[in-house]
């Protein structure tokens, strides 16, 4: 087990998570990057992706005091700032492993992954940013006024069922 | 005539205990709005204040050379943001934020600068109709209780046309909630990133950003910046819109506790009038038929003053 140092996930509506971990792992845009103790200060972009967090002495499951216990987030885009207090992610949208409604998650696959079949373009909001934050409270992709390209929900579909440790199929 | 007069009386105050009840119930929803909508600014400030930071260290990195920081000297094209609420019955909340606006568009138009405008809020539509002006983008349903997703459809609107050059300076007029008893109405440039405000070398009044150069970019600080830029106007908006959903709430329970009062004093004092009317009705009825009674008796026989002893002792 590292040195723990305080991580902090946030966004703009509530803190998902505050508290010791010893390691955060995810991919910024430029690649695969993890922070343990005494990482360098560092300021990054975040991708749409998993973000693992090696959670220290979370009391209940016994673990407490050696090891440490992954708790894993789907981001869906942001940043990361590191100094000498600690990591913090802001997402826009973010959600942990479980909060994540699997099924709705797998649904949002299959739509989107149906979108690309036909050939549909993406609703119709030219500008979207390409690591747009997905609609807070309806992922399900078709009905959807969100822009993001179907890639982009499928992306999205994905991290969030990998946070989950669900599969695709059903 | 004043029975009839009771009747109108008797409606009135009927009509204003049925209002009563409406501002009450009204008054004590907002009460719990407020408390909710304090709450989610509460919420909001890791993220806003973590943005802001991440913004300071990469501007400070780039320096002032970046387009999208500074203010511009003469901004010919401008577009506004008013955020305003769907509904009123909330006191002066919407009409001092769209007569700020007016006067901001007013004086800037004498300068020869070109508006665009954008709104939130139902009530701005009207107003700016009212006045004859053009809006580019309206966006309703968001003001009571406003999500990230709603300051993100806003900033798409706006950040769109700031990086393609099509305006030149953004500025947004809002209601900041400073505490529950103040609230007060601000014009604030929203982009070009303000250099003085979050994003300085340092003459903020937070402790300066720790010199850059000890940070790793990952993109380089000006790709970066760039990314940062459409985050943080929606990070400003969703405090905004926040800010405003709990002004909103705060004017509307202090109009609606004000009605409620007023409609209270108004019903007893009416209520009195109403039974002096009443009593002055009867007194007049009785004497009528005294009076009638009387004059009948005096017609018919002599025996008058006996009776009308009698009469009036009964009474």
């Amino acid at each position: 087990m590292g040195t723990p140092f305080q991580v902090e996930l946030v966004t703009p509506e509530r803190v998902l998570f505050s508290g010791e971990a010893d390691e955060v792992s995810l991919r910024a845009v430029e690649g695969e990057i993890t922070f343990l103790a005494g990482h360098e200060d560092y300021v990054g972009v975040v991708d749409v992706t998993v973000v693992r967090i090696g959670v220290v002495g979370r009391d209940g499951d016994g673990g407490a005091g050696q090891g440490s216990t992954e708790l894993r987030a789907a981001v869906h885009g942001g940043f990361v700032h590191v100094d000498g207090e600690g990591v913090v992610i802001l997402a826009g949208v973010a959600e942990l492993d479980h909060e994540i409604d699997v099924a709705r998650a797998r649904a949002a696959l299959v739509a989107a992954e149906g979108r690309v079949g036909d050939g549909t373009p993406a609703a119709p909001e030219p500008e979207a940013p390409e690591r747009a934050a997905g609609p807070r409270k309806s992922p399900v992709a078709p009905m959807d006024p969100d822009p993001a390209s179907p890639q982009a929900a499928i992306r999205r579909a994905r991290v969030r069922l990998e946070a989950a440790g669900a599969t695709a199929s059903t | 005539m004043s029975s009839g007069q009771e009747r109108v009386l008797r409606r009135r105050i009927h009509s204003i205990e049925s209002t009563e009840k409406l501002t009450r119930a009204m008054d004590l929803i907002s009460a719990s709005q407020i408390v909710h909508a304090q709450a989610r600014i509460r919420a909001s400030r890791p993220y806003v204040e973590g943005i802001e930071e991440v913004l300071a260290i990469t501007a400070s990195d780039v320096g002032s050379s970046s387009p999208v920081r500074g203010v511009p000297e003469d901004p010919r094209r401008v577009l506004v943001v008013a955020i305003v609420a769907d509904r009123g019955l909330c006191g002066a909340y919407n009409s001092s934020v769209l007569r700020a606006t007016d006067r901001l568009l007013r004086a800037g138009e004498a300068e020869g600068r070109a508006y665009t405008v954008v709104t939130v809020g139902r009530r701005a539509q009207s107003f700016f109709r009212f006045h004859g002006r053009r809006i580019e983008k309206s966006f309703v349903k968001m003001s009571d209780r406003p999500t990230y997703e709603d300051a993100r459809q806003v900033a798409a609107e706006i950040v769109g046309p700031f990086l393609a050059g099509d305006v030149d300076l953004v500025e947004l007029v809002s209601t900041r909630f400073r505490s529950a008893g103040a609230q007060q109405v601000e014009v604030r440039q929203l982009l070009p990133l303000v250099p003085g405000g979050p994003g300085t070398e340092g003459d903020g009044k937070d402790a300066a950003p720790p010199p850059a150069g000890f940070y790793d970019f990952e993109p380089p600080a000006e790709d970066l910046l760039a990314t940062l830029v459409p985050r943080y106007a929606e990070t400003v908006l969703f405090q905004a819109l926040l800010e405003g959903a709990a002004s909103e709430h705060t004017s509307r329970q202090r109009a609606m506790s004000a009605a409620t009062e007023n409609a209270d004093e108004l019903a007893t004092t009416l209520s009195r009038l109403m039974n002096r009317i009443r009593q002055d009705s009867i007194t007049t009825e009785i004497m009528e038929v005294v009076g009638g009674a009387e004059a009948l008796r005096g017609a018919g026989s002599g025996g008058g003053p006996e009776v009308l002893t009698t009469s009036s002792s009964e009474e």
